[in-house]
């Protein structure tokens, strides 16, 4: 009888330490992201080879990336390891890619520059809304208002 | 009798399989503890690395009364120009226990690439030196990488089989973008360049309106292989940080190169623009941002000689820039790139 007792005290206490030991080891993931899914297109058409860069209007928040595949489809990366966007409203940036260059700096004429129309560059012309949970957002871009 | 005596000197087999239990869960708890402090010791050691390169730049700064030049770069077109093509972690090397070497390199010529005629090629096997304060040891980059490189393109002063890589890089300020403006036969440098380390220009302790203690002085760049991309892009990372200077392969240096595959000022400044540790994408722009191998964020040298670790989190506007946003609103990491935008900088 004693020496159950006993048995029954020293797994209690080994539980705990155990449990008390663990607790150190989650780790801090960051902020709340959502995954953010979508397609790009410009007069009906998929728009390839370009830039998208959704940064958060909230104050405290840092920017997610993505680029469109051939099919004008986009994925944003919140850093190395994770996907998505922080959620809350975006001021959404759709950017052209830098054309490669030479050894020397010359621009590779081989390479067509995508062309964006110029009113979605300027501030504040395209936002979106992020929510928790998965997010498919759209941007039909028209080349004449 | 004998029995009970047994009973009370000895373990019955529970305690002792509960015990060695224990022991178990406490070594378990322990190894990852051990991978973590071998990252504590790099990162301990990559922290006194930017303090050497702190304690430099304001012994530097003590002797001439401003900050070395970012990059120099005098004449437009790329072309070869006696002294350019230096880098601002060239100027510092006597402050840094490198007199010998400082005193060996001739900055009457180019890093490397010296087409001149008049003038030898007497940096070329210099540049070779790697140094272990501009070494973090996180960093898994080569100590030497070549340069078109080649024994024909060595001799005919185009390139460098082995130069020696940087794992720390100036601020230049808040915007990316080209860092000059060629104009036929001169380059001026444009007001986006706000930070402290800048092309053709040397800052000192009297143009940091914001305090020296808000402004990043040198921010840590790890090497990162190409990769193409998940939209397919190539040739995306950063695998050109160079410790001395650098010149195109076509001879002189040219500061409106900011490509990841091209030489140019991005090989030795960087802006607090795009996303710290951004993800490797084309859309990030790695090879012109500032990016660790830290989890969570990378080191800071600030103007007044501290080092701090910045969360990647840090809030980031990543605004472009124009005229009218040259001094914001934007985010708190670009505020910390400009030396002299007139906004607050808050706790972070």
């Amino acid at each position: 009888m004693k020496t159950s007792k006993m048995t029954f005290r020293w797994l209690i206490s080994s539980t705990l330490v155990a449990l008390i030991g663990l607790s150190g080891c989650s780790q801090h993931k960051g902020p709340e992201v959502a995954e953010v899914t979508g397609t790009i297109t410009l007069d009906g058409q998929p728009l390839t080879g370009v830039n998208i860069q959704f940064v958060p209007q909230a104050p405290g928040g840092s920017p997610s990336f993505g680029g469109t595949n051939e099919d004008g489809q986009y994925r944003l990366l919140f850093n190395s390891k994770t996907a998505g966007a922080l959620l809350g409203t975006h001021r959404v940036e759709i950017l052209a890619r830098d054309i490669p260059r030479d050894e020397n700096g010359d621009l590779l004429l081989s390479v067509m520059p995508v062309k964006i129309p110029r009113r979605y560059s300027q501030p504040g012309a395209l936002t979106a809304d992020v929510h928790s949970g998965r997010n498919t957002i759209r941007f039909d871009l028209l080349s004449k208002p | 009798m004998n029995r009970s005596r047994y009973a009370q000197r000895g373990f019955t087999l529970i305690e002792l399989l509960v015990v060695i239990a224990i022991i178990a869960i406490l070594v378990a708890l322990l190894l990852p503890a051990v991978q973590q402090a071998r990252e504590a010791a790099r990162r301990t050691q990559c922290r006194n690395n930017l303090k050497q390169i702190g304690l430099a730049l304001h012994n530097y700064h003590d002797t001439f009364q401003v900050f070395p030049m970012g990059f120099v770069d005098v004449v437009a077109g790329g072309a070869d120009r006696y002294g350019t093509g230096w880098a601002w972690s060239a100027f510092i090397l006597p402050y840094l226990d490198q007199a010998a070497l400082y005193n060996q390199l001739n900055f009457s010529a180019t890093p490397y690439a010296n087409t001149l005629g008049s003038i030898a090629v007497p940096n070329q096997s210099l540049m070779a030196t790697p140094l272990t304060v501009f070494s973090c040891p996180s960093d898994l980059k080569p100590a030497t990488v070549a340069n078109n490189g080649g024994a024909a393109n060595v001799a005919a002063g185009q390139g460098v089989d082995a130069i020696a890589t940087s794992s720390y890089m100036g601020s230049r300020g808040a915007f990316n973008g080209a860092f000059c403006t060629e104009n036929g036969t001169s380059v001026t440098v444009d007001a986006r360049n706000n930070g402290l380390l800048i092309v053709n220009g040397s800052r000192g302790m009297r143009h940091i309106t914001d305090g020296s203690s808000n402004v990043f002085a040198v921010g840590e760049v790890s090497w990162i292989p190409l990769i193409t991309d998940i939209n397919g892009v190539t040739n995306v990372g950063s695998v050109r940080q160079y410790v001395y200077g650098n010149v195109t392969t076509g001879g002189g240096p040219r500061c409106t190169n900011v490509g990841s595959t091209t030489n140019g000022p991005d090989l030795h400044l960087r802006a607090a623009h795009q996303k710290l540790n951004g993800p490797q994408i084309d859309a990030s722009n790695l090879h012109r941002n500032f990016h660790s191998r830290h989890v969570g964020g990378a080191h800071f040298l600030m103007g007044d000689g501290a080092v701090k670790f910045l969360s990647e989190h840090l809030e980031n506007t990543a605004t472009g820039y124009t005229a009218a946003t040259v001094n914001g609103p934007y985010g708190l990491y670009q505020r910390l790139g400009a030396i002299n935008d007139g906004q607050v900088v808050d706790a972070y």
